[in-house]
């Protein structure tokens, strides 16, 4: 039996240690970085402007021209405005005290069901593993810590011989950098009012939902940030004009019950909060733009610049 | 607990441990209460229920003895039988029969609304339920005798390796070898570790990455079309044997682990050349089981070849209803139950195209193509759905090149991914060949030592690489 046990846990061993090189070479040739969380590793010290929020902030802001400022994108996909607030509280010590902390708004921010409830939410969810501490994780795991945090060759399966080949590409720059065409743009509108508006407004009854968790670490966020010397600003990133158009014409009351959220949010809190959702430097020209509603990386760079002249100011020193 | 759990890899080692440092008087309770900790790890309500039937059928068993008369025995007999078929009746099949009720009295403009007793069914309770029922009948037909020390018995109803999908094992295999005395083999644990192994590489890379595909489609079938239904069934056809023949080879080898050998489950079956030997390396310790207690008793095929078939059927229609309570079950089992009937029909001129290497071929390809298209019932949510992925498989047949790249196309496989799943399905293939023809571990065993290590280690660095995507996988079985 001694044996028996000495083989086997030179086995285990024997796999871990291969394991373990595996992940070392696989992390190394990875350069997909499809959920852009690779920022993560780098996240400067003494921030003095940042942002949260979801796509609508991932790919509408872009401090690249202004490499002298400590600036950081919070942003994520799909990121729900309470994994914004675990992140501001993940990274708080990294914020500078009269730090500006931008808060993109988008119109599904605070409709829908809760997150935990979508289908596709531990996918998504996965990603913080390598991003958060595990206490500012959902539903937190051990084995998935070890899995997606520590060892994401464990949850890269078929993806492996193709980094292992040197064939792994970088999707979400690629994304960026593409500008919208007129010829997709109609599906695309309706695609995006369907997954923003409509389905995230209604329950099955065609109820509308509020989602109390997402509105109230807005509020949590604007206190978070008062609390750390920093001022919050909430802001809504251009979309183009056809998909604004659209809810209008197939929804006209949404503008009316969003914005009344927004003047509440701001009522109670003294917040400020910016819309560039209609400005019309931006909602025609679709080389701005990567799809109906997200900003490509010209855009980012143009609307950032906007931003900084507009909303941030001399709030921070340059 | 899941066999492809964490829990699972913490407590086999930890029992292991312990049993082989025990003294073989104490070992007994060792699986006993580590077999029910295992079971109360999906429900500890249901403990309750496997308690209950091993108590019935031990003092079952013990009246049996004891018995002067056979018409006393068959009144026990009778009683054990309803009392151990009635709790499983309850648990699986009474809502169906009610909503099929229901469906039958709305044909006569009745208007009763479906049934929903809410009754969960407790985890292996169909395997559990045959092993006592095994036993007890064994006991009245005097092949074993009654188990009179209630531990041994008790362990052996729950082992826990077998107790929640099989094999179903006889009395007269497992119960000796849990009261023997037992010393360690250094071969046998070998052995069960490579069993395990081959085992999980089938469930967690072969099966879990298969079933992806295969719930899309069947989860959704107004969505797909063609060649996507084809390459489905196909993927169930191979998921569903990794799935069980995985978890079996498993089972084995933790068994093996304890010094216990448990019956070979599966041995190559999509490599039968007949409905008949398909079911002599499926599932064979349940087949054997529905062979000696249904089948035989029946009348078997001591007799005419009318009543033959009609025992063969039923035996059949027995065994797609033990599966699962929905009438897909039982086409499924009908189905392979006809098929038999016909190849039994058909002997002669079988025997004759088998006499050719071609004709081995063109049986081999038939039975396989066959067991896919039995394979829809199994799968599909109800008949309607089966009918139409079966009409649905022949749409879009006229223009070939567009119908294999939408079936493709509809599955998201591209020409990388199809070269994966190949390779996977290529090496399964490879070793489920060689199991066929020849006693794989003994073939391993015989391999030099380096060579063996590196098979090992690859095949255990594949199944660690793919062991998150399966963590949360259950067994197909344990439903049953």
């Amino acid at each position: 039996m001694k044996k028996f046990v000495i083989k086997f846990i030179a086995a285990v061993c024997i796999v871990c240690v291969l394991v373990v090189a595996l992940n070392a070479v696989y992390v190394h040739m990875d350069i997909s970085d499809d959920n852009d969380t690779d920022k993560f590793k780098n996240v400067p010290d003494n921030i003095v402007l940042c942002n949260l929020g979801s796509s609508h902030g991932q790919y509408g802001l872009c401090y690249d021209n202004y490499s002298g400022l400590s600036a950081f994108n919070f942003s994520l996909m799909a990121q729900s405005p309470d994994y914004d607030y675990r992140i501001l509280q993940n990274y708080q010590d990294n914020i500078s005290d009269g730090a500006v902390v931008l808060m993109t708004v988008s119109y599904f921010s605070f409709y829908g069901i809760p997150e935990e409830q979508e289908s596709g939410f531990e996918d998504k969810n996965n990603r913080y593993y390598s991003v958060l501490r595990p206490k500012y994780i959902k539903d937190y795991s051990l084995l998935s810590h070890i899995s997606e945090g520590m060892f994401p060759v464990l949850s890269a399966y078929e993806n492996i011989p193709k980094v292992l080949l040197g064939k792994s590409v970088n999707t979400n720059v690629a994304r960026w950098n593409r500008v919208v065409e007129s010829g997709e743009l109609e599906q695309d509108v309706n695609d995006t009012y369907y997954r923003h508006i409509v389905l995230y407004r209604y329950d099955d009854d065609g109820n509308r939902i509020l989602n109390e968790t997402n509105l109230d670490a807005i509020y949590s966020i604007i206190e978070l940030c008062r609390n750390l010397g920093a001022t919050p600003i909430l802001i809504t990133t251009p979309y183009l004009k056809e998909y604004t158009d659209k809810i209008k014409e197939d929804t006209p009351d949404f503008y009316g019950d969003f914005y009344a959220v927004m003047d509440k949010l701001v009522a109670d809190t003294g917040v400020e909060y910016y819309d560039y959702a209609f400005d019309e430097r931006f909602v025609y020209d679709k080389s701005l733009y990567m799809n109906c509603d997200h900003l490509n990386r010209n855009g980012a760079l143009k609307f950032t610049d906007v931003i900084m002249e507009e909303v941030v100011g001399d709030r921070i020193a340059r | 607990m899941l066999f492809n759990s964490f829990s699972y890899g913490i407590f086999l080692p930890l029992v292991f441990i312990i049993y082989w440092c025990l003294p073989h008087r104490f070992r007994w309770v060792l699986l006993l209460l580590s077999s029910y900790y295992f079971y109360m790890s999906w429900n500890p309500k249901y403990v309750v229920l496997i308690l209950g039937t091993t108590v019935v059928s031990y003092a079952a068993a013990l009246l049996l003895e004891r018995a002067s008369s056979v018409r006393k025995k068959k009144w026990i007999l009778a009683g054990t039988v309803v009392i151990c078929l009635g709790v499983l009746f309850v648990f699986k099949y009474l809502e169906f029969l009610l909503n099929s009720f229901v469906s039958f009295a709305n044909m006569f403009t009745l208007k009763l609304h479906p049934v929903a007793l809410g009754l969960m069914l407790p985890v292996g309770i169909s395997f559990y339920t045959f092993q006592t029922m095994s036993y007890v009948i064994d006991v009245y037909r005097g092949n074993v005798k009654a188990e009179h020390h209630f531990g041994y018995y008790a362990a052996f109803v729950s082992f826990f390796p077998q107790l929640v999908a099989g094999p179903i094992e006889r009395s007269s295999n497992l119960l000796p070898q849990i009261s023997s005395r037992k010393t360690f083999d250094y071969e046998q644990a070998a052995d069960g570790m490579r069993l395990m192994l081959w085992g999980f590489f089938k469930k967690i890379v072969v099966a879990d990455t298969l079933a992806v595909y295969v719930d899309n489609v069947y989860g959704n079938i107004s969505g797909y079309s063609g060649f996507a239904f084809v390459l489905a069934t196909f993927f169930f056809t191979i998921q569903i044997y990794c799935d069980f023949s995985g978890y079996s080879n498993i089972a084995i080898g933790s068994a093996k682990l304890f010094g216990v050998n448990l019956m070979t489950n599966f041995a190559s079956p999509y490599f039968s050349k007949s409905i008949k030997e398909f079911w002599s390396r499926w599932h064979i310790s349940l087949s054997t089981w529905f062979k000696d207690y249904v089948y035989i008793p029946l009348g078997g095929n001591r007799c005419s070849k009318l009543r033959n078939s009609f025992n063969l059927i039923v035996t059949f229609l027995v065994s797609g209803i033990w599966h699962g309570a929905d009438w897909t079950y039982v086409i499924w089992g009908g189905i392979h139950g006809i098929a038999q009937v016909i190849e039994k029909a058909a002997g002669r001129p079988l025997k004759k195209l088998k006499s050719k290497k071609a004709g081995v071929f063109i049986s081999w390809l038939f039975v396989f193509v066959f067991c896919n298209f039995a394979w829809v019932f199994f799968r599909a949510s109800n008949i309607h759905d089966a009918l139409y992925v079966i009409g649905g498989m022949f749409s879009g047949l006229t223009s070939p090149v567009a119908y294999l790249k939408g079936g493709f196309g509809q599955l998201y496989i591209s020409l990388s991914r199809l070269v994966y799943l190949a390779g996977m399905l290529i090496i399964l293939g490879i070793i489920d060949f060689i199991s066929y023809r020849t006693d794989m571990l003994k073939a391993v065993r015989n391999r030099k030592p380096a060579l063996r290590w590196v098979m090992y280690v690859a095949l255990a660095v594949v199944v660690v690489l793919f062991s998150s995507k399966g963590a949360a996988a259950e067994f197909v079985y344990f439903q049953f």
